[in-house]
């Protein structure tokens, strides 16, 4: 039985990575511009569909197509911030969250429309490459994905904590007015996040397709899951994005084959849920971006 | 001249009536002389049309074929022809479309393929005693009501669970490696559970021990852990009641563990094209329950399958080849009876066998018991093998061999 209790464990943190790249990028929306973006998940597509084309016409491997695909990731957020959600900044909350459950539609509508609701895979010959420990298999490429989530984290907490536009970031987060009166281009800034969110759950998109399936509507049960990991770990705050994935991945996991049936395995996700803003109801992290 | 006028109106009127009327009974008096009408309530728009119209296929080639070689012959010739009533996929409308087609003088009714609508028509249809077969719909309740004017063509709902442990008891002995024990992994909606509970009861029925049985929501992005605890079991098969995410997401794990128990599904997913476009090779060795295949080794299935194609422009699947069979049990009972009498009709339907060369459905013969049901009716497993699915039980109607156990994933 402790195989597959380091197995629970192994592949909760492997699918934890997962969700915590997907988690940053709407805990990174909702710290700076108090948006609730109901379509990040939707945002999966993109990227696997870009990773998917990349690999079928032209025969780029999908962790290149992750990496090159950022400059359009990150295009998509800024024209996203550009033309739909900032005509409605100063609406009432909920026009805001109108608007995202519309970009959640259209999105996979248009998905679609274009590439049917067929399930697609991008079968790549390491797909399911596993290496051994201990009676548990560790598949590879879910390692890389989280191991570049946790990469990617790290280094957007760099860029935030290091470089002007990080700290002009942070202080429009903490202080909208304030920022805008010592000359900080706001508007900028917002389409800058909604820029770096949106990549972040591309890029997660694009790496997940060497041991996931694309369909148009696979981001639905991620924002879901995405929604729960930022509030647990504290709204707008990113390292709480980041234990809260592992968190969610390794709760859901055990669950699986703890709960008397592994359909209540969100049962016990949620107790957990329950429990932590219970004793702390600002998350795990409290609600500072960094 | 009032009153010239007034007669002149009123004689006018009777006239406009009375042509009107023989309008009406002329050419449908000489039309009913010689052709039968049957009645085929499908759903034929709303959400599920395209099924119904498959439905409708089957029908359409049996009656062509029919009316092609003489009609009915103990009838003088008489042509079938088709009267069709659209279900809307609705119970209320399917009673008033059956309620119709009473009135139109069908000699009988066949449809509704779906469970929901046929269960609800038929208690009318029986009422009015008009003989009504079912192609399609597998409720197992549908026969339940000791109905006098109903015949059930297709299997029961349970019997899905029924031949798939079967099939794995017999495909394992037949190998010389006769299985012990199953998991059964089911999604958790009725579907799933429903079949599971049959699964579960069939398992007791033939002595397989179920070393558990496993729900889970189908809408998940990771399910190792689960068939981590699987693995651990080693069971010599898995059972899968999933749609078709699900069974992608579940194979590719299994592979990723090293699980080499073979993988049996019950149609839905794994019965799917695109199990086998999503999966490429993986997808290969395995099993799913299914209606019917073109490949059933059966006479004459080829030839139909041929035609059927040629003209609709699409494979036959095993609705299409239930519909065209249930028309071919009511020519069979027509000829007996001789008659358009329904309950002449009723009479010879209760005595029908249709058997061997007669069926293209993958068992012997066509026949009622006592509640209406085809006692021998039976589902087929497939395997796919090459990138196909291919009929590989019943053993005497399969088309290819069986790969049991099959081989594991770090030989293929």
């Amino acid at each position: 039985m402790f195989s597959v209790y380091l197995q629970a464990l192994i592949s909760g943190l492997l699918i934890g990575g997962v969700f915590s790249l997907i988690s940053v990028g709407l805990t990174l929306t909702f710290g700076v511009m108090k948006i609730k973006n109901f379509a990040h998940g939707d945002f999966l597509i993109v990227g696997m569909y870009f990773a998917f084309f990349c690999y079928t016409l032209i025969g780029i491997d999908p962790y290149i197509a992750a990496l090159i695909g950022v400059p359009l990731f990150f295009g998509v957020g800024w024209m996203l911030q550009k033309f739909l959600i900032r005509p409605v900044l100063e609406a009432p909350e909920t026009i805001k969250i109108l608007i995202t459950v519309g970009i959640s539609l259209c999105l996979q509508n248009i998905a679609v429309f274009f590439f049917s609701s067929d399930y697609q895979t991008v079968q790549v010959a390491y797909a399911s490459n596993t290496i051994e420990v201990l009676g548990a298999r560790i598949s590879l490429t879910r390692l890389a994905a989280t191991l570049l989530a946790v990469v990617i984290v790290v280094g957007l907490y760099q860029f935030l904590m290091r470089t002007r536009t990080g700290r002009a970031i942070r202080a429009v987060a903490e202080d909208g007015d304030g920022a805008r009166a010592v000359g900080i281009n706001i508007d900028r800034i917002y389409m800058t996040a909604l820029g770096i969110s949106t990549a972040c759950v591309c890029i997660a998109g694009a790496m997940m397709t060497p041991f996931f399936y694309i369909a148009p509507t696979v981001g639905i049960s991620f924002t879901l899951t995405a929604f729960v990991v930022v509030v647990l770990g504290g709204l707008g705050n990113l390292k709480g994005a980041l234990f809260g994935g592992f968190i969610i991945g390794v709760v859901e996991s055990f669950g699986e084959i703890l709960m008397p049936e592994a359909a209540l395995k969100q049962v016990a996700t949620f107790t957990i849920f329950t429990l932590i803003l219970l004793f702390r109801p600002n998350g795990l992290f409290g609600t500072k971006l960094t | 001249m009032l009153r010239s006028n007034r007669l002149f109106t009123m004689l006018s009127v009777a006239a406009i009536g009375i042509s009107a009327f023989a309008l009406q009974l002329g050419p449908k008096a000489a039309y009913a002389a010689d052709s039968i009408k049957v009645g085929i309530l499908l759903p034929l728009s709303g959400g599920v049309a395209p099924i119904g119209i498959n439905n409708r296929r089957g029908h359409e080639l049996a009656v062509e074929e029919i009316n092609a070689n003489g009609g009915i012959a103990a009838l003088g010739g008489a042509k079938l022809e088709m009267i069709d009533g659209d279900t809307q996929g609705k119970p209320e409308i399917g009673i008033t479309e059956l309620q119709k087609l009473e009135r139109k003088g069908v000699v009988a009714i066949m449809g509704a393929y779906q469970s929901g609508v046929t269960f609800p028509v038929t208690q009318v249809s029986e009422k009015l005693q008009v003989p009504f077969i079912d192609p399609v719909a597998i409720a197992d309740s549908i026969t339940s009501r000791g109905f006098k004017y109903l015949f059930k063509v297709s299997p029961q709902a349970s019997w899905y669970a029924r031949d798939q442990i079967r099939f794995v008891k017999e495909a394992s002995e037949k190998a010389g490696k006769p299985v012990k024990s199953v998991v059964l992994l089911h999604e958790d909606t009725l579907f799933g559970k429903s079949t599971g509970d049959g699964q579960v009861k069939a398992a007791a029925d033939y002595g397989i021990e179920v070393l558990d049985r496993i729900a889970y929501p189908k809408e998940t992005a990771d399910m190792t852990a689960t068939l981590a605890k699987i693995k651990q079991m080693n069971p010599d098969a898995v059972l899968l009641v999933s749609y078709l995410s699900d069974a992608v997401l579940i194979t590719k794990t299994m592979k990723e563990l090293g699980i080499n128990a073979p993988i049996v599904g019950t149609s839905a997913g794994h019965i799917d094209p695109a199990y086998i476009s999503t999966l490429g090779a993986d997808a290969d060795y395995t099993f799913t329950v299914g209606e019917w295949a073109t490949d059933v080794k059966k006479t004459g299935v080829e030839e139909i399958a041929k035609k059927f194609k040629a003209k609709f422009g699409i494979d036959m699947n095993g609705h299409a080849a239930e519909t065209y069979m249930s028309t071919y049990v009511l020519k069979d009972a027509l000829e007996r009876a001789g008659s358009t009498n329904r309950k002449k009709l009723r009479d010879a339907l209760a005595e029908t066998k249709l058997c061997g060369d007669k069926n293209i459905l993958p068992y012997d013969c066509i026949r009622f018991d006592q509640t209406g049901q085809s006692p021998e009716a039976q589902l087929i497993i497939m395997q796919i093998i090459d990138g196909k699915h291919k009929t590989v039980w019943p053993f005497e109607s399969a088309s290819a061999d069986l790969n049991w156990p099959v081989p594991a994933w770090n030989a293929r």
